[in-house]
């Protein structure tokens, strides 16, 4: 696949906002202009040259256009925001907002992540190689819709509201998740998927499953419980083994709310 | 001082009786002028308005731009300020939001629109320098605020005492200090009974402690207002708002007006302005059978002159309610289950906000849309129907041109009918209403009656000596049918193409030309020994000082006083 990769010369002094470095981009403008694409350095725009080595190659078509954050650190913002088609591989963290709004294309983070990444994601794919922090794959403050679509996995921790107001879309934990799992969320057809949560995961969806494999966890008290299952099935496809407990809510938010919680026994 | 002229326009003048008439506009000082000598004219900026429409200024009789309220629905509502926006530039500032747009943003949009002037509604006294220093951003338009009058704890002690004369010196006083301009009443006695949870449910049911009721609250208020001969009326935001049924009690109130004797010192034709009527216009007795109740209401305005009304018309999609009315947003909050914020000011008012959506195929929101142009489509007199939103409790009044694209053309808005619930075409009348109005209807309603309701003798029209504020929109009468083509209509009004302020060219040719800050306009009247009276009276009740509780002239930008008869002093 076609690689354009940029290297961090040094750790910015403040906060950078990259999202003008994606495979659309990079496969529009060309390679004698790949220096000149706007970085945002607070309120200030800069290019990426200032602060970036770039090479590589390029693709016909950005949806087989690679692009690689080379020395990434957490003061990289906005990595992949509103991403459109292609691929992005991000070596080392990535600060805040990686990946919003993205609607194709893929985005895999070898370290960290920082706030709201793959925040009201429409479609596409978010791999999380270490930990997620806030407001993953949730929703803008104030806003009543989360992701609609994608998939994000996290191969570590994620912090808490992950997930909030989800209308669709999946999300997979294999850490802990913080509280407020998957609050607010309403979509039949979605899942949640993690290892361990903390406290109140489901808090007032009123349609959705989250699946927790940890055996202890304590759901809401309006949480009613139902039948055990032998593997959970989502819209048709078994997306976990094993044995579950049912539980059906939120019912505080909805009386006849149809979210479903499994607990693995 | 510089030269303007608007020539070749279809000048639409109602107050003065001018329709589609091509004329030209000579500006000069600030004010609309006979004419020059020839040898001036050569010196005065001309724009051409050939082919196009000509107007006084807009007129927003009633829009929430200012105050603790919004302060609060934008801190519930930050999704909305991503939205909307706009760097600034040169003289421009920057935009955020559309729902709540931000002070330089809601400035810069009406005088995109050609709106001239604004009335920010409510303000409590105590919260008068919020509202002010708010107001003091908002660029172009010129503004006035009225002041929360029904739940002032003053005001109903002296009701309850009757002390008429020491309640007019307050009065007095207290639009003098907060720089306001009239009484603004909401749900009365219902918002001073939430204080101890409850709610007044007719006009004539008494408010806890004080033992005086809606029905002598609003008439207390009225009375005062013309003993003072101010150049508004009371602004009367009733009480049962938003509930099913509660065309009743606006039928009640109207009726209680009819006693009232207005004032011989002023202009306006009315003794009380009636707010957002559509919110009070619904019929039925739960939400299963709610209904329009627009008929009886109309046939009252069309059979009695002592009243004007706004509409504050539904529009779908996003809004927030925010209004002094504390109960109705309690209720509104448990009914939509969406964020509620609740206010409550000492002394003198409560408050709530509760973000909304309102949507086509909700049973309810379809029929208060209805029973919004039912209204325009009933009363048979312009003169006394005002275009608003109740900006932003039904919508924003950037969309004020899709409330006359519904005006003006039947098929418009039966399309959209069709679109909403089912139960629509059996709960409301507006399917069977035929009436379109014409651009000089919509001249009327916009900007022409307003400012004679706000008793303005000198604005909403363009007769030599009026104050030249003036809006050029690119539709022409005579090749374009506002019927037929309402989305060219909706466009030409969204953005005039060009805006003349106090013969300042603000935009030409759908571009700003320069900035321009209108003034904030509050009612002068003298008072005699009330202060001696109430300041006691602060140490027990208020948080804050007696003496920062006026706001001086100096707080305000281009503050400018008016006299009793809406004249600038």
């Amino acid at each position: 696949m076609a690689q354009i990769s940029f290297k961090l010369r040094e750790v910015p002094r403040i906060p950078l906002e990259i999202e003008k470095l994606n495979p659309v981009n990079v496969v529009k403008v060309g390679e004698s202009k790949l220096g000149d694409l706007e970085v945002y350095e607070g309120n200030r725009v800069k290019k990426s040259s200032d602060f970036f080595d770039i090479s590589g190659t390029l693709a016909e078509e950005a949806g087989s256009q690679t692009v690689i954050i080379e020395n990434s650190c957490n003061v990289l913002r906005r990595i992949g925001y509103e991403m459109m088609g292609g691929r992005m591989i991000v070596e080392g963290d990535s600060g805040s907002q990686t990946g919003c709004y993205m609607k194709k294309g893929e985005i895999i983070i070898k370290g960290n992540t920082g706030s709201y990444a793959g925040l009201e994601i429409k479609g596409g794919k978010i791999t999380i190689e270490g930990n997620a922090g806030e407001f993953l794959g949730g929703s803008y403050w104030g806003s009543r819709t989360g992701m609609t679509g994608g998939e994000i996995i996290v191969n570590g921790d994620a912090g808490n509201e992950t997930g909030s107001w989800l209308k669709g879309g999946n999300i997979q934990i294999k850490g802990t998740a913080g509280d407020f799992l998957g609050f607010h969320s309403a979509s039949k057809k979605s899942y949640i998927i993690t290892n361990a949560a903390g406290l109140r995961s489901g808090g007032q969806m009123t349609s959705g499953n989250i699946v927790i494999l940890d055996p202890d966890y304590q759901p809401l008290p309006s949480f009613i419980k139902k039948e055990n299952v032998t593997n959970v099935v989502v819209d048709e496809k078994e997306i976990v083994k094993g044995e579950f407990v049912r539980y059906t809510g939120d019912h505080a938010e909805r009386k006849k709310a149809i979210g479903n919680l499994y607990i693995k026994v | 001082m510089s030269k303007v002229i608007i020539e070749n326009g279809y000048v639409i003048d109602p107050t003065n009786g001018i329709d589609c008439q091509i004329m030209d506009l000579f500006m000069e000082g600030g004010r609309i002028v006979e004419g020059f000598k020839d040898e001036e004219s050569s010196s005065a900026r001309v724009i051409d308005a050939k082919g196009k429409l000509v107007m006084p200024g807009g007129f927003d009789i009633h829009t929430h731009i200012a105050g603790a309220n919004l302060t609060a629905a934008r801190c519930m509502m930050p999704q909305d300020s991503r939205l909307g926006r706009k760097k600034g530039q040169h003289f421009l500032r920057a935009e955020t939001g559309i729902t709540l747009p931000n002070a330089f943003a809601i400035g810069q949009r009406y005088a995109e629109m050609g709106y001239t002037f604004a009335v920010q509604p409510g303000m409590s006294g105590l919260q008068a320098r919020e509202t002010h220093a708010e107001l003091n951003d908002i660029p172009f338009v010129d503004k006035v605020t009225q002041t929360y009058c029904d739940k002032n704890w003053f005001l109903l002690n002296y009701l309850r005492e009757n002390s008429f004369d020491r309640a007019k010196d307050y009065l007095a006083w207290l639009l003098s200090v907060s720089k306001s301009t009239a009484p603004k009443i909401v749900n009365p006695g219902g918002t001073e009974a939430w204080g101890f949870g409850k709610n007044v449910m007719t006009i004539d049911e008494e408010v806890p402690h004080f033992d005086v009721s809606p029905r002598e609250i609003i008439s207390w208020m009225a009375r005062l207002t013309e003993a003072l001969n101010l150049s508004h009326s009371i602004h009367l935001h009733l009480n049962g708002l938003g509930i099913p049924g509660n065309y009743t009690t606006a039928l009640d109130t109207f009726k209680s007006l009819e006693s009232i004797k207005k004032s011989s010192n002023v202009t306006r034709p009315q003794v009380c302005h009636i707010t957002h009527l559509q919110f009070n216009s619904f019929a039925g007795e739960t939400w299963k059978d709610f209904s329009s109740g627009t008929e009886p209401l109309a046939k009252y305005l069309n059979s009695h002159d002592h009243l004007t009304v706004d509409i504050g018309n539904v529009i779908f999609g996003n809004a927030v309610t925010l209004t002094a009315d504390g109960p109705v947003e309690f209720y509104l909050a448990k009914l939509s289950g969406m964020k509620w914020s609740n206010n409550d000011v000492e002394v003198e008012n409560g408050s709530g906000v509760v973000p909304i959506v309102y949507r086509r195929k909700s049973r309810a929101n379809a029929i208060q849309w209805a029973c919004g142009i039912e209204l325009y489509l009933m009363i048979e007199d312009p003169w006394k129907v005002m275009i608003t939103t109740d900006h932003p409790n039904g919508g924003v009044f950037t969309d004020y041109p899709e409330i006359m694209a519904y005006l003006v053309s039947k098929a418009y808005r039966d399309n959209l009918a069709a679109k909403c619930h089912k139960h629509l075409e059996k709960a409301s009348i507006l399917s069977s209403l035929d009436r379109e109005y014409t651009l000089y209807e919509l001249a009327i309603i916009s900007r022409a009656a307003c400012a004679k309701v706000y008793g303005f003798e000198d604005r909403g029209h363009l007769g030599v000596g009026a104050v030249a504020d003036v809006a050029v929109y690119d539709f022409n009468p005579e090749t374009d049918d506002p019927s037929k083509n309402p989305g060219k209509m909706k466009k030409a009004f969204r953005y005039a193409e060009s805006v003349v302020k106090d013969g300042n060219v603000i935009i030409e040719d759908r571009k700003f030309k320069s900035g321009y800050q209108g003034k904030l306009f509050w009612v002068n009247r003298p008072y005699d020994g009330i202060e001696k009276e109430i300041k006691p009276l602060f140490k027990d009740y208020y948080s804050i000082n007696f003496d920062n509780y006026p706001i001086p002239e100096s707080c305000i930008v281009n503050p400018a006083p008016l006299s009793s008869y809406g004249k600038e002093i």
